[in-house]
């Protein structure tokens, strides 16, 4: 009998569960996804990724709570509008046993079939993922389809442990309901309308200021040992608690005696339809923003690290690098050798020094310019790295850059764009500057990709290049082999190679201490090392795993707080029909109500976004530039435009599925 | 030359059918019938004789099967859907039983409303709201919300609402329904205090015999026709009470109240 009433409740209330059922699948298919990308035999190939499953397993353990209490509220909210209902059950002769049973069979009713629904999109969810995670790797995507049983099982359980978190609390509540309380439920919930009290206008300045101290104290860090982040972050939870407590009743204080604002352009309805809801509503809302505060933050750190990943890559413009310490070498034992496996054409040429460090210190200030820690990692890196004008020319058409005219009784930089202009500056302010006998170039930056970005390379960001007979003499620090592929280098590729030519692959994160007390990378002696763009990426390759796992927090708390936000904003549906009725009795056109709801309608959903926006920027700016100033010695790209960039890409994606669930709602109440 | 006769409201031989093809309601059956400018007119009858549905075709909510009505000798049943908006806004004014009043708004603000649709400036909005709530003794709950104010205090908002705009023909349905009895005597004597000045057009459907008092003429309807007419003239209202007893006892159905 439950069974049969279950089933057709289920059925019956269809239209009413459809964002809830929506919901459902969005995460069974999210869940799916992220599952199926730790078992796929592309990604489980990859290297560096082993750590990949622990934290998607570790991310899910803690989405089964947090979304399981957030789906139970939305359960919750869903019954307590059947209360009614309930109550008729109840004089018919259910018991709140039964009842709890009922509602329980029709939860996992629509839970399974949505967890079923989620499959479909979630294959082609998984695919869009590896072949995002491909792409980064630099690996070739084919489409395949095939239903991963691996997947299937962990997102099931995940999956039907949530649903089974969420649904506890609600049995335990129609159990404990009596029915007096199930029929004056809807009286009970009248909620008290907004008076704007002269408090509410004092804490709602303060929360603004609390969220502009919360600003100043994550982007300055005035007191640092992370005292600035802990106040900061105290600051921001003051600042969204009392943002969504004090607003309606402020908006109210503020406007309400305005009668030119409030009674001109059909402000009226709109104001207080919007205050009324957001008044009754401040919990959720701040809980709202709250989640999407962290998807956007966690979404903006992945883009970030994403970001830094491919910035230090496309710096790098040699496929493929051979370093040999101390003296010039013949590198065409080891030419020969690739030649055979991968078509390759490279240049051997040597980075010398006269032990001047003129450039270092214009380095150092921008470093510290930069916010950084000044540090010098390879003893290599502590004099002005040259290289003759012919071997740069030789270079330069190997990597087909614009050919450049060198004097040769002239001096040049090359160098990243962080540096030009006080490279730039230091050879105009110093007319004395000269390498032996040869002055520099006024005009004689240049900035283009040059494998720079990494201590061992083309210098650790910069390089004078000097007249060929400038070089006779000099100390060389290291020989290199420059070479560009005609094809991407995977890291079996370069194992394979570095094997065949007894290589030893560069590892900038060990080191040697030297007898000047600075560590070099060069801890082997009497070998030779490989590097290049592909050896740096595949150093990286750990980060993705994070990344992955930052999208896949961001995803779901997103996918979340949307249902209950439109959860919320559709519960008084029936009230908004009755509104609009009166409306048209009283004269107001379709058109102007169809306004009317809309403009309330972008209003809610704008709501607990613009804190969330404001307070999220805070936390990815802050761990952004921490993540940019621990990596990169010198950042390519200016950090402020690339945290800027991360941050206004996290908040596009984050808003396309936004906008999914706005649509949805806006078609939904439009009916 | 004298300009032709021509009264406020005009309903000529409508019928209204509900149902499908072989399953038809009759609801209301060729009804005739005229509102002179300022007239109170009653619409009496037992529940399900069409009082409602008659409301609800004056008042353009609901359409007419057949025949036609002309407010100021516009035919109001041939108007298009966006013209109906602006004809609702412009010419009546509603009181309901359940007073339908927006619960988020201010009792100001309830009353403004309809003003602030004609797109009035807000400040003529302000003083024609002040004006209306001194005269409906409604200024101390101005800034109260419905759910903080009396059944009587909230009608006497519907009502001034309705009347805030100086509609041509003001729509009552049941207004005392929802009330105690003092509460419907005050409005009462408000609406009738309105008709007097400024000589308000007032069409009220109710059930009530002693609400249907206060009205210059009253219809009586019977299943969907109607059944009876009866004038106030020179009587006093309570000599019309007991005529309009009368009228019901004949009539039938709803036991009197």
């Amino acid at each position: 009998m439950l069974r049969m009433l279950s089933r057709q409740n289920a059925r019956r209330q269809f239209r009413e569960y459809l964002l809830f059922y929506v919901t459902l699948t969005c995460l069974s298919a999210a869940m799916y996804a992220f599952f199926s990308l730790m078992f796929s035999e592309p990604v489980t190939s990859l290297p560096d990724m082993e750590i990949l499953p622990w934290m998607i397993a570790a991310a899910t353990g803690f989405l089964i709570f947090l979304i399981g209490w957030i789906v139970g509220y939305m359960i919750r909210y869903m019954l307590k509008r059947r209360s009614r209902e309930f109550a008729l059950y109840m004089l018919s002769g259910i018991t709140s046993r039964g009842l709890g049973a009922l509602v329980s069979l029709e939860n996992l009713r629509i839970g399974l079939i949505a967890f079923l629904s989620g499959i479909l999109p979630g294959l082609l969810f998984a695919q869009l993922l590896e072949a995002v995670l491909l792409h980064m790797f630099g690996l070739p995507y084919a489409l395949h389809f095939g239903l991963s049983p691996a997947a299937l099982f962990p997102a099931f359980l995940s999956f039907a442990l949530m649903l089974l978190y969420a649904g506890r609390k609600n049995r335990r509540w129609i159990r404990r309901a009596t029915l007096r309380e199930m029929l004056d439920y809807d009286r009970q919930n009248e909620t008290s309308p907004v008076v704007g009290s002269a408090a509410s206008v004092a804490v709602f300045f303060l929360s603004l200021l609390a969220c502009a101290a919360g600003f100043l104290l994550l982007t300055n860090r005035p007191f640092g040992q992370g005292y600035d982040i802990l106040l900061g972050t105290v600051c921001l939870i003051l600042f969204v608690t009392g943002f969504f407590l004090s607003v309606p009743a402020f908006l109210v204080r503020r406007f309400e005696n305005r009668t030119d604002w409030k009674y001109a352009k059909h402000r009226l309805i709109a104001f207080r339809g919007f205050t009324a809801k957001i008044h009754s509503t401040s919990i959720v809302m701040g809980m709202l923003s709250a989640l999407f505060l962290l998807s956007v933050t966690f979404a903006g750190i992945g883009i970030t690290v994403n970001l830094m990943v491919t910035e230090q890559f496309n710096a790098g413009v040699f496929d493929l690098m051979i370093l040999h310490e101390g003296e010039l070498s013949d590198f065409s034992r080891y030419e020969n050798l690739i030649r055979r496996d991968y078509p390759l054409t490279g240049y051997s040429y040597g980075i010398y020094t006269d032990g001047r460090t003129d450039f270092l210190s214009v380095y150092d200030q921008v470093v510290l310019k930069t916010g950084r820690a000044l540090r010098r990692p390879w003893v290599e890196s502590a004099w002005d790295p040259c290289i003759r004008q012919s071997d740069y020319q030789k270079l330069r058409a190997l990597l087909h850059y614009e050919p450049v005219t060198l004097s040769p009784s002239l001096c040049y930089v090359h160098c990243l764009p962080a540096l030009k202009k006080d490279v730039e500056a230091l050879i105009r302010q110093d007319a004395n500057l000269h390498y032996g006998e040869f002055s520099f170039a006024k005009e004689g930056v240049f900035t283009e990709p040059f494998s720079q970005m990494n201590d061992y390379g083309n210098g650790a960001g910069y390089l004078l290049i000097i007249p060929d007979e400038a070089a006779a003499g000099l100390r060389v620090l290291y020989s290199v082999y420059a070479g560009v592929t005609d094809a991407p280098l995977q890291t079996d590729a370069l194992s394979q190679i570095a094997s065949d030519c007894g290589l030893t692959p560069l590892d900038r994160s060990t080191g040697t201490a030297t007898p000047t007390g600075a560590p070099t990378a060069f801890t082997v002696k009497n070998t030779d090392y490989l590097s290049g763009r592909w050896m740096d990426k595949a150093e990286l390759h750990y980060l993705y795993s994070i990344v992955i796992c930052l999208f896949y927090l961001a995803v779901l708390l997103e996918i979340i707080g949307a249902a209950v936000l439109s959860t919320q904003v559709l519960s008084d549906r029936q009230a908004k029909k009755q509104q609009e009725r009166i409306l048209r009795q009283l004269g107001m056109s379709e058109g102007l109500i169809r306004r009317q709801r809309n403009r309330q309608l972008s209003f809610l959903f704008l709501f607990p976004l613009l804190p969330a926006a404001a307070a999220s920027f805070c936390y990815v700016y802050v761990c952004a530039m921490q993540i940019r100033r621990s990596f990169l010695a010198l950042p390519a790209a200016p950090d402020l435009l690339m945290v800027l960039c991360a941050y206004v890409t996290a908040l596009a994606l984050f808003s396309l599925l936004y906008a999914l669930y706005y649509a949805a709602v806006r078609i939904s109440s439009g009916r | 030359m004298t300009a032709a006769y021509q009264p406020l409201l005009t309903v000529e031989h409508i019928e209204k059918y509900y149902g499908s093809p072989g399953a038809v309601t009759k609801a209301l059956r060729d009804i005739s019938f005229d509102v002179e400018e300022g007239e109170f007119i009653s619409i009496m009858g037992a529940s399900g004789s069409g009082k409602t549905t008659l409301l609800n075709l004056i008042s353009t909510v609901d359409t007419v099967s057949a025949g036609h009505i002309l407010l100021n000798g516009r035919d109001i049943t041939a108007i298009s859907d966006d013209e109906i908006a602006a004809f609702r806004r412009d010419s009546l004014g509603f009181v309901f039983q359940e007073f339908n009043l927006l619960d988020t708004l201010t009792l100001e603000e309830n009353i403004a409303l309809p003003l602030t649709l004609q797109e009035l400036p807000p400040r003529e909005t302000d003083r024609r709201v002040r004006d209306i709530a001194a005269r409906l003794t409604i200024c101390e709950a101005l800034k109260k919300f419905p759910s903080q104010v009396s059944g009587g205090q909230k009608q006497r908002c519907a009502f001034a609402r309705a009347v805030v705009c100086r509609p041509k023909l003001i729509l009552a349905d049941e207004p005392t329904g929802s009330l105690d009895s003092g509460s419907s005597r005050i409005l009462l004597e408000l609406m009738s205090d309105y008709h007097r000045d400024p000589g308000a057009t007032i069409l009220m459907v109710t059930h009530d015999a002693f609400c249907a008092s206060y009205a210059q003429r009253i219809l009586f309807l019977k299943d969907g026709r109607i059944f009876n007419e009866i004038i106030k003239g020179e009587k006093t209202r309570s000599t019309f009470y007991h005529e309009i007893l009368d009228v019901l006892s004949l009539l039938g159905g709803d036991a009197p109240c």
